[in-house]
């Protein structure tokens, strides 16, 4: 029986703009983690979805103001701000960043950055930290020898080990991964994949996967939510979200991947995701919709639950109002 | 195949290279202190411009007594030679500025040229040009210009050369480094793949990117200009017959004006140099500043994130 | 009668790599990395070859050294002609029947160039397309061609008020201004967001159908299966496997195609098939395994795999003589 270790509510984020605006980046994220539990965020670019990560991190910036709750083992972690979070950070939730296996310091050997982390929480220390290193790299599936080396001298694909190695350096309960596999080749993405995978069973690792590339999250995660303009539209089991998808933006967006056995049409979305530096009256996918009616652009839909933890916003499932025309 | 792009028109992206062809303006009305170099330094051109009408009397004119003491009138006081230091400083900044902005004109060109060169065509070219960049580096400046000015004279177009001859390396290296930069950029191998000549692509594609550039290095370059001809005159390079401010501090350190206790045939020529180099600062710095591309993994370094109370976040 | 638009035969790219003085003196052996190392495959009008491979396998030089964009051996001839050794002048001549898109849609248009001015330059640049008018109608007709509709309302914009998509779609409209028969076109749409790509790689498409030759350089099997006729297989600058695209996807020869093709992410969860994962990396194509190149990984291999080099050829269990795989097991 598993049990939530992570949860979230409400969640907004606004970043300050130049000339007095704001962008409402984040707006109203609510997620559902269990221990154990491998979740896709997926979304495409300025959805929100980094932000959003970055959120539970506290990894942001003073332009940036958040409100809501993240509750951790029951306590909300973000109602005391930087100060509730930093003893969280690493030790709870880690991070693999975007682009983090370029941002190994090139000058100190990978060994040496494992141990940096462990030392700085007061994990372990001297020789325990090496060979705790060293337990690491072969947990990811590089040889313990290599601590010695220089990142320069790792592979693309070994560096992302390397990196996921980095971020359970102090044994986390949750584990964020931003894009991790999006610059590897397709074999090195399914060994970091399968990685990732026996980490999670292995170790009861939560782990959220954040992407815009749908059929990578259909291979890895259970659950997973749809993020667009700032919000979640859709989340639920991965089969469903597939074989029966309840917001308009999830469909069309797995109908515009193309299918290696290639037999259905692929079809773009026409149009662009709404600014968020503005208020969006109605539902924020209205103008790309291909099956909004009157009440769409006017009211915004709430997210229903519309069976065993699948949640989706729009108004097609709201058997209250007008359904479809 | 990695990083998807972002396309949220309207949020600005993209950094300030697209705004700077707007004009150098754009950039410096953000900031205070270039708006204030701008203005000090384009009040001074325009005093140097319009001298002759501004000036209250000439450059040999004595009104008074050798070092008169500064009062109401004159505002500043009367040289070794009795005319008006006011009067003096006037005209002085035409021969102070002229000879900056010429010099810096020639530093630029010639490190322009050199940086282009060496930096779209690489290999021996770029060899060749950067070895006699490093041996113009290598020479001392004042030293040059006291044999220069010695073996053939002091003149002005004598020093407008030196200065510039001397200035352009730096010029040259910056230039070469946007060069080879901007050279490996998508769109220049693609104009190439259009089969474009060199030529169109350096004048269409590589010297627009660099321009900018080029222009806060050569406001720079003027603030150094107008100092090294500022030392030449104090060292008696200068034409004997143009008064600068240089040559004003010349006068008054020969014609014992400290011991006199005259300050005022020394210190308002002082300030006058330091306040152009400061104005040409603060406008290059301001122009460097919005030229480099800042990182945007500032959010990772930071953490100063604001917590809203719930209840706050229902009256947005 | 399909007419051949691009011929390439036994095309062979090798870099030096560079020793530097310590290296000279401490005579290490001259290396060099051998990028493309025999590849031949033809183009005809109308078709589109996707090139397969993962990164290293030597794509996108193939696509470079086609153009005639780095220095290669072996024989190109486009439009029948052969442009393998070929003048200065001549190559100027050659670009406007072969033109490039790239993959970073952000940085393959000249930030300070409007939309018009972009898509003009390669008529300036050849001297052809008559008075200014009579550019402009270039111009907007090429706008129309790629979808950039109405052609007014992005004719001044400047790149950075495109989204991504847009302005790959300026990009083809400057690549068809000049008319020509083949298109290399470089990760078209790997860089754009997911709900963006359909609409580029149907334009692809339709250009296809209009007659154009296209060469698609990718890493993404699902989107070379839905729209290209033909997939090349690359690995360690060879081609390992080539064939009618749906084949190629339904029915791989070759082991390492076999591979990619399971470990490609399917959408559609119920769908897990069992994935065959490679150990380890593509190798540096400075050190090229001995016989096969792809043994020390090959699920497969035997001994004599060490000792072989094989070539493509027709396979047995191939639906037909067009589906070559170079293997000794097929």
């Amino acid at each position: 029986m598993s049990e939530q270790v992570l949860s979230v509510e409400d969640l907004h984020v606004w970043f300050d703009l130049p000339k007095g605006e704001r962008l409402h980046a984040v707006q109203g994220v609510n997620l559902d983690l269990q221990s154990g539990e491998r979740f896709g965020l997926v979304g495409e670019s300025g959805c929100g979805k980094t932000t959003t990560i970055l959120a539970l991190m506290g990894l942001l910036p003073s332009s940036a103001a958040v409100s809501g709750s993240i509750i951790l083992d029951g306590e909300d972690i973000l109602a005391g701000g930087e100060r509730s979070m930093r003893p969280h950070r690493w030790k709870d939730i880690a991070m693999v960043f975007q682009g983090a296996m370029n941002a190994f310091n090139p000058v100190q050997t990978v060994g040496a950055q494992l141990i940096e982390p462990m030392e700085f929480h007061g994990v372990a220390t001297g020789d325990a930290a090496k060979k705790a290193a060293g337990q690491l790299l072969e947990m990811v599936g590089i040889a313990p020898e290599r601590a010695d080396r220089y990142p320069h001298e790792f592979s693309g694909g070994m560096r992302q080990r390397a990196a996921i190695a980095m971020a359970l350096a102090c044994s986390p309960k949750v584990l964020l991964a931003d894009e991790p596999t999006t610059a590897l080749d397709v074999m090195v993405q399914a060994q970091i994949l399968d990685l990732l995978t026996r980490l999670s069973d292995d170790l009861g690792l939560t782990l959220v996967f954040v992407t815009h590339d749908l059929p990578v999250i259909a291979e890895l995660c259970s659950r997973a939510a749809v993020m667009y303009a700032g919000e979640i539209v859709e989340s639920g089991a991965m089969e469903t979200l597939y074989h029966d998808p309840r917001h308009p933006y999830t469909r069309m967006l797995f109908g515009a991947i193309p299918d290696p056995e290639g037999e259905k049409d692929v079809v773009s979305i026409p149009g662009a995701p709404p600014r968020l530096d503005r208020e969006i009256t109605g539902c924020p996918f209205a103008p790309r919709c291909d099956v909004s009616f009157e009440r769409c652009p006017v009211e915004r839909p709430a997210l229903l639950e519309l069976g065993p933890r699948h949640y989706a916003a729009c108004h097609h499932n709201d058997p209250a109002g007008e359904a479809a025309p | 195949m990695s990083r998807i792009i972002e396309h949220e028109p309207g949020i600005e992206s993209r950094g300030s290279a697209q705004r700077l062809w707007s004009g150098v303006w754009g950039i410096l009305k953000d900031r205070p202190s270039a708006v204030v170099g701008a203005v000090v330094l384009g009040a001074l051109v325009l005093v140097a411009i319009f001298a002759p009408a501004i000036a209250p009397y000439g450059i040999h004119q004595r009104i008074g007594p050798p070092f008169g003491t500064p009062g109401p009138y004159p505002p500043l006081g009367l040289d070794d030679g009795g005319a008006d230091v006011l009067s003096l400083l006037i005209w002085g900044s035409r021969i102070s500025l002229t000879v900056g902005f010429a010099a810096s004109i020639v530093a630029i060109f010639i490190g322009g040229t050199v940086g282009v060169l060496a930096g779209y065509f690489g290999g021996a070219t770029d060899t060749a040009l950067m070895r006699i960049t490093d041996y113009f580096l290598a020479i001392p400046d004042v030293p040059l210009m006291i044999v220069v000015a010695a073996i053939w004279g002091p003149s002005l177009w004598h020093i407008v050369l030196v200065i510039g001859l001397l200035l352009w390396t730096s010029t040259a290296r910056i230039v070469r480094a946007q060069v080879k930069s901007v050279r490996e950029r998508v769109y220049v191998k693609r104009a190439r793949a259009l089969g474009a000549g060199n030529a169109r692509i350096i004048f269409r594609h590589v010297l627009p990117q660099v321009a900018p550039l080029l222009v806060a290095n050569t406001v720079l370059t003027i603030a150094v200009a107008i100092f090294d001809e500022t030392a030449l005159a104090f060292l008696g390079l200068s034409d004997p017959s143009k008064i600068s401010w240089g040559k004003m501090i010349k006068n008054a350190t020969e014609s014992s004006a400290i011991s006199a206790g005259a300050w005022w045939t020394i210190v308002p020529p002082g300030v006058c140099v330091a306040i152009v180099i400061l104005s040409c600062t603060l406008i290059g710095q301001a122009l460097e500043d919005a030229l480099n591309p800042r990182l945007r993994v500032a959010h990772l370094a930071a953490r100063g994130f604001r917590l809203l109370p719930r209840m706050l976040r229902d009256e947005k | 009668m399909t007419e051949t638009v691009l011929e390439v035969e036994d095309l062979v790219v090798r870099y030096p790599v560079h020793r530097g003085i310590v290296g000279t003196l401490r005579r290490r052996a001259k290396q060099e990395i051998h990028a493309v190392e025999g590849v031949s495959f033809t183009l005809s009008r109308g078709e589109m070859l996707a090139l397969v491979g993962e990164s290293g396998c030597g794509k996108t030089t193939t696509a470079q050294a086609v153009l005639r964009l780095v220095e290669a051996e072996g024989r190109i001839r486009l439009g029948g002609r052969d442009i393998s050794t070929v003048s200065r002048t001549e190559l100027r001549e050659l670009r406007r029947e072969a033109q490039i898109i790239y993959q970073d849609p952000y940085e393959s248009l000249d930030p300070r160039f409007r939309v018009r001015d972009a898509v003009e330059e390669p008529l300036i640049i050849h001297g052809i397309g008559g008075s200014k008018d009579e550019r402009r109608a270039v111009v907007t007709s090429a706008l129309e061609r790629v979808g950039l509709t109405p052609p007014d309302l992005f004719l001044d914009r400047y790149p950075h008020e495109l989204s991504g998509g847009q302005r790959q779609r300026v990009a083809i409209a400057a690549a068809l201004v000049l008319e020509p028969e083949l298109l290399v076109a470089d990760e078209p749409v790997s860089m754009l967001d997911v709900s963006v790509r359909a609409g580029v790689l149907s334009l692809l498409d339709d250009l296809r159908k209009s007659g154009l030759a296209i060469l698609m350089i990718t890493h993404d099997l699902s989107t070379a299966a839905h729209f290209a006729d033909r997939i090349a297989v690359m690995y360690l600058g060879r081609i390992v496997e080539e064939g009618p695209a749906r084949e190629i996807v339904q029915n791989p020869q070759h082991p390492y195609t076999k591979a990619l093709m399971s470990v490609v992410p399917k959408a559609d969860p119920l769908k897990r098939k069992r994935r065959v994962i490679l150990q380890g990396e593509t190798p540096n194509p400075i050190n090229v395994p001995a016989g096969c190149r792809f043994h020390p990984r090959c699920p497969v291999a035997e001994d004599r795999c060490s000792l072989e080099d094989p070539q493509l050829h027709p396979t047995v269990e191939g639906a037909s003589d067009q589906h070559r795989a170079a293997c000794l097991f097929t």
